[in-house]
């Protein structure tokens, strides 16, 4: 496995670094979050023109073919900017269910839309009082003469409250073995109310209600029921994916407090002069060195055979990127001082994106229990 | 760049991994066909490897036939010039010979000083007649090295040292003393800095000799850590005579020299933190076998206990998870700045960020093995307890040097600062 970019590689990320040194400014970013749309409109759309909404798609479905891998370098941009997209909810969670286990005609209908940039799908997995074990879904799809019918109550759904439409999961039937089940519904649809939410990184989610949904048995994704191990596959990717946003945030905040050492000046010097930061400096570094190889090997790895081998490099990558992010925003500040903490100096910000990031498909410690358990103890 | 430049590339791509698909199965059926099937038993307790030597030990005759037909193949020293003893592949084919060998769970056929760090110091700063004297030595097992840096007023401060080396005719006259000199009195030969002018700022009147341990005027005293036993040595020099030729870099240039090793020592050091290296691999050297499943793990659910398959002690659960993520993503920092750099280039200074984590996860893989062991990993001798339980504390305290030896945390966390982050 050689980690090293290749040269196709390479040429991506120049492509995206130059978009993001345009584009992807912090007055943007700012923007975007008080203005989603606007946002959708000046960052969504371009990436979307620029093809690299469909870097992990099928060719077949209209995307570029390039593999997880190729996506991460968009990913790290998007973190070092702190850019709030859709990425996670519709490219990487809800396209990649639909590209997994959607029907001939949900893909027809959806997939070169999403990969257009062109509309926001929802991923209603969540849900209140949940934490990171997703096994006893209290949202239900019953059976209900063609179709069923679907209750129950979602939370923290990425993008919830600009998306068109939803992909819901529950547990199928009543029955306490029962498994998982998706299904596709339009936001429109009779019996649902989307309920805005902000997160504390300043993401758009939304809580949303289910109330005897009718679903229509051709908006079913693959077998209901049977769905556990794709919604794991894609659950895999998509935290992989967060983990790569996250080495990009971890990457500019080390940066800007790098940049900071040599240009703030206190009794007269430097303050980068001093061992006492310099040192922290230097772990801070560390930190970084080491979460970025692992985002590198998981990806690397999504497209093998080996499944347990992937899973725990996504683990590996989710855990160490968790605990590190944190390490490196908390530093950051302290080492900004008092400007660190303001709303209007960007620094101060990655903490808030470090704290999302960690919490969101599994903490550290969820994924070091997985990675026992998946090495046997 | 066209299509017809991504062809190009292409093809020859598609050359390169045919040739090197060749390579493998040539390389594999030699491995399975005349290596004595003994050596994937896994390295026997107690032997750190095949060291070699004037005076070489082995764990027994299969080991010694193992480095004799690996000399024969190159395999020793597999990247370095022919013309130097080693084998002249390239790092492709070295990277596959290293694959292949870990397929069989073979050992490396020989390992230390000489093949990690004073043997690469030379190919790179070395003269020709140096290196054609010294490294096919080297590569054959035939000459043992160790290290002559620290003394007993320059730790940290290296470049403070003052061994006198004073230039008399066709020699140097040696007088001073080391210390921390590693495997002194089992070695041959020691690489080591003097200062030859003690008029000059301190970095500017140093140099690098090759001092034959044998030579009249040498003496050596093994210090006993607290870990019971130790490696380490002093060496002392009186009136050692040192023939000129023996200068690497030149009079009072040694300096630039120390540096460039003290990068493949780093990178040894490191390496044998997270898996097998030249230095002999830390797992290997001090872990109980327990097959192919986790260590710390089974370890732990013999001491603490299990529920189901899992640890019973949720927290130290969780603490071997750490460690042994921290290792594996250790282990891909490494593998991913080595991918990262140009080829043939020293180490840089991301190694003091690998030494530094590398060690520091070996104190806490100690320390979480002293840990699992509880009440059992407070005996040092006598009845009751068995040899894990008495080999892991002797681990534990060793381990604590780890954040010393080969330069201290502190001051890697400099070389990071200023090299790196330019602070």
């Amino acid at each position: 496995m050689n980690l090293a970019y290749t040269d196709e590689e390479r040429m991506l990320d120049e492509l995206v670094q130059g978009f993001a040194n345009t584009e992807l400014t912090f007055e943007r970013m700012r923007e975007s979050r008080e203005k989603p749309a606007a946002g959708l409109e000046s960052i969504w759309r371009k990436l979307a023109e620029l093809g690299l909404l469909g870097i992990d798609f099928d060719v077949a479905d209209g995307g570029l073919g390039l593999g997880l891998s190729s996506l991460m370098i968009v990913q790290e941009a998007l973190g070092a900017a702190l850019a709030s997209t859709p990425m996670l909810s519709t490219i990487l969670l809800s396209g990649q269910l639909l590209r997994e286990v959607g029907t001939t005609t949900q893909k027809a209908d959806w997939l070169p839309r999403i990969i257009a940039g062109e509309t926001v799908l929802g991923f209603a997995h969540f849900e209140p009082g949940m934490r990171f074990d997703w096994s006893g879904l209290n949202t239900i799809l019953s059976p209900s003469g063609d179709g069923y019918r679907l209750n129950g109550t979602k939370s923290l759904v990425l993008d919830g409250s600009l998306s068109e439409a939803f992909l819901v999961t529950g547990t199928v039937g009543a029955a306490s073995n029962a498994g998982i089940g998706a299904a596709l519904i339009h936001a429109s649809a009779k019996g649902i109310a989307v309920k805005p939410q902000r997160l504390l990184d300043g993401r758009h989610a939304a809580l949303v209600e289910f109330s005897d949904v009718a679903v229509a048995k051709s908006a079913m994704l693959g077998q209901p029921g049977e769905l556990n191990t794709a919604l794991e596959s894609v659950l895999d990717r998509a935290t992989l994916a967060l983990s790569a946003e996250m080495v990009g945030g971890m990457q500019r905040a080390f940066d800007m407090t790098v940049a900071y050492l040599r240009e703030r000046e206190q009794f007269g010097v430097k303050i980068g002069t001093f061992q006492a930061l310099q040192h922290r400096a230097a772990r801070m570094f560390i930190s970084l060195s080491v979460a970025r190889p692992t985002v590198r090997a998981a990806a690397l790895a999504a497209g093998g055979d080996d499944r347990v081998a992937f899973r725990k490099l996504v683990s590996l990558s989710k855990a160490i990127c968790s605990d590190n992010y944190i390490h490196i925003a908390n530093e950051a500040i302290q080492m900004h001082g008092g400007i660190g903490m303001t709303e209007e100096f960007p620094v101060g910000h990655y903490l808030r994106a470090a704290k999302v990031g960690e919490m969101l498909f599994g903490d550290a410690a969820w994924h070091r229990a997985r990675w026992a358990g998946l090495s046997g103890y | 760049m066209g299509r017809s430049w991504y062809q190009a590339r292409f093809q020859l791509v598609i050359e390169m991994a045919s040739n090197l698909a060749t390579f493998r199965q040539e390389i594999r059926s030699w491995l399975e066909n005349e290596v004595p099937v003994s050596l994937r038993a896994g390295t026997p307790r107690g032997y750190a490897g095949n060291l070699g030597g004037r005076n070489p030990v082995f764990a027994d005759d299969d080991h010694r036939r193992w480095l004799e037909l690996a000399i024969e193949k190159g395999l020793t020293a597999p990247t370095w010039p022919r013309e130097y003893g080693g084998g002249g592949y390239t790092s492709a084919e070295a990277k596959i010979v290293d694959e292949e060998m870990r397929r069989l769970n073979l050992p490396l056929p020989l390992i230390g000083t000489g093949l990690a760090m004073i043997g690469p110091a030379l190919l790179e700063c070395g003269t020709e007649a140096q290196k054609l004297e010294h490294l096919p030595r080297i590569a054959r097992g035939e000459i043992r090295w160790c290290q002559g840096y620290s003394e007993p007023s320059a730790g940290s401060d290296l470049a403070s040292l003052r061994t006198r080396a004073i230039v008399d005719g066709t020699h140097l006259v040696v007088n001073g003393q080391k210390v921390w000199t590693s495997y002194a009195d089992k070695s041959d030969f020691v690489f080591a800095l003097v200062r030859t002018n003690p008029d000059v700022p301190k970095h500017d009147g140093i140099s690098f000799l090759l001092i034959d341990l044998a030579s009249p005027g040498v003496a050596v005293r093994p210090i006993l850590l607290i870990s019971g036993e130790s490696p380490f040595c002093e060496t002392f020099f009186d009136d050692v005579r040192v023939p000129v030729a023996n200068v690497v870099g030149g009079i009072d240039k040694g300096w630039s020299v120390a540096k460039v090793l003290l990068g493949y020592e780093r990178k040894a050091v490191s390496e044998s933190m997270t898996s097998r290296s030249l230095l002999g691999g830390a797992p290997a050297r001090s872990a109980i076998r327990r097959g192919g499943a986790s260590q710390l793990g089974e370890m732990a659910k013999e001491y603490v206990g299990s529920a189901g398959s899992a640890v019973k002690d949720a927290r130290i659960r969780d603490e071997i998870a750490q460690v042994e993520m921290t290792a594996r993503g250790l282990a891909l920092a490494t593998q991913f700045f080595a991918q990262s750099e140009k080829a043939g280039r020293a180490p840089g200074p991301e190694g003091s960020a690998l030494k530094l984590a590398g060690t520091e996860l070996n104190q806490r893989r100690q320390a979480l093995r002293m840990q699992i062991l509880g009440p059992s990993g407070l005996g040092w001798s006598g009845e009751g307890f068995s040899e894990e339980d008495l080999t892991v504390p002797r681990n534990w305290l060793r381990s604590r040097a780890n954040s010393i030896e080969g330069g201290t945390s502190e001051i890697q966390l400099n070389i990071v600062a200023k090299r790196i982050l330019n602070l």
